[in-house]
């Protein structure tokens, strides 16, 4: 390194074999004069090679890749922060869209039934329509754990999924609805809990 | 918004990983979490403690993906989490300051030809590298191992440009001191 007629820039464009041909030619007619000049440009070949030395293997990333995982799939509604107010706005939307639904689904049976008639057939939400919730569930959740949540908070699924995704889950009583309603809000299995 | 990336495969990526696509992260991380662990490990010393941190770094490239504002590449963007992460553990740690000066050791000048010899020597230049300070590894890796621009550099290391080619100056000087010494 005793010469600096060499920018740093010339000297790592011409170790990438980027510098322009001039350059090129200037520098290797110095390091042919100056050993230093040959010993710095060799070290600075040498380093990517040596470094590349320290892999910490496939197993280590395949390791760290799984641990991740685990941690992203614990938390799916903090993936994506600017877009988690688009999603919660569709959500929203999805609710009030499960809402009319239901409103005119009820307003069906009624008719149904104020018809003097017994209605031609019952729908599987009806018996659970007093005493539901909409859900919505994480992409990823798979369906026997799904199944073992549901069980775990005693609710079944009674109707969806709609358009958009969105499941109406059904309980024996309100307080049963109620009770279910914060598992349900905490588990990773579950992106939006909405009442009707 | 994804722009000024300079891999465009990385952008997909990330641009898919802001839409909570699992395979599109695990895409992400088994092409990067490797050189920023190489990265981290350029500064701390601790193999276990630089796993911690790529995991928080990928973490954060999963939660922090729609934020991405395309300033820089997305390789740029992870190595500069992977860099505050490292330094913000350090701190946390008070093993050592990542604001130490540059070393300047002046010293006989080395034999060319002993360095020329122990260049090719992979073991020998990794036991001359393991020998510098945290802030001439990490200019060191990221320009020779990572091929990054000096800019690049730069703007992962909240440094100037200027600071960045004195450091790889310094940490080149004393490099080539120590495979002198371990080649003659």
């Amino acid at each position: 390194m005793a010469t600096r007629q060499f920018s740093e820039d010339d000297l790592l464009a011409y170790v990438r074999g980027a510098a322009r041909p001039d350059l090129s030619d200037r520098i290797e007619a110095a390091m042919a004069a100056e050993p230093a000049l040959k010993a710095e440009i060799a070290l600075m070949r040498g380093l990517g090679p040596a470094l590349r030395g320290e892999d910490a293997g496939p197993d280590a990333t395949a390791f760290g890749w799984r641990r991740l995982e685990a941690a992203i799939r614990r938390e799916p509604s903090g993936r994506a922060d600017a877009a988690a107010p688009r999603r919660m706005a569709m959500w929203r939307a999805a609710a009030a869209l499960l809402a009319v639904v239901g409103l005119g689904q009820a307003v069906y049976i009624a008719a149904q039934w104020t018809g003097g008639e017994a209605p031609a057939y019952r729908t599987a939400s009806e018996p659970a329509a007093r005493h539901v919730l909409g859900v919505g569930f994480a992409p990823d959740a798979t369906a026997a754990a799904i199944a073992e949540l549901l069980t775990s908070v005693e609710a079944r699924i009674v109707d969806g999924p709609g358009a958009i995704g969105l499941y109406r889950l059904g309980f024996a009583s309100a307080e049963a609805r109620d009770a279910a309603r914060a598992r349900l809000e905490a588990s990773p299995l579950i992106d939006l809990v909405a009442d009707e | 918004m994804i722009e000024g990336a300079d891999d465009p495969r990385d952008a997909e990526l990330l641009a898919r990983v802001a839409g909570g696509d699992v395979a599109a992260m695990r895409a992400l991380y088994l092409a990067h979490a490797e050189p920023v662990r190489r990265f981290v490990r350029s500064r701390l010393r601790d193999e276990s403690e630089a796993a911690d941190i790529v995991h928080e770094t990928m973490l954060s490239v999963w939660r922090g993906a729609a934020g991405f504002q395309g300033r820089s590449s997305v390789r740029s963007w992870i190595f500069s989490l992977a860099r505050n992460k490292t330094v913000d553990h350090v701190r946390k740690q008070a093993r050592v300051s990542l604001g130490e000066p540059d070393e300047t050791t002046p010293g006989d000048d080395p034999n060319a030809d002993d360095v020329i010899a122990a260049a090719q020597d992979a073991r020998r230049v990794r036991e001359c590298v393991g020998k510098l300070s945290a802030n001439h590894r990490a200019v060191v890796h990221l320009a020779f191992f990572e091929e990054l621009s000096y800019p690049e550099v730069a703007a992962i290391e909240g440094i100037p440009e200027g600071t960045v080619k004195t450091r790889v100056f310094h940490a080149k000087k004393l490099l080539m001191r120590c495979l002198s010494r371990l080649g003659g």
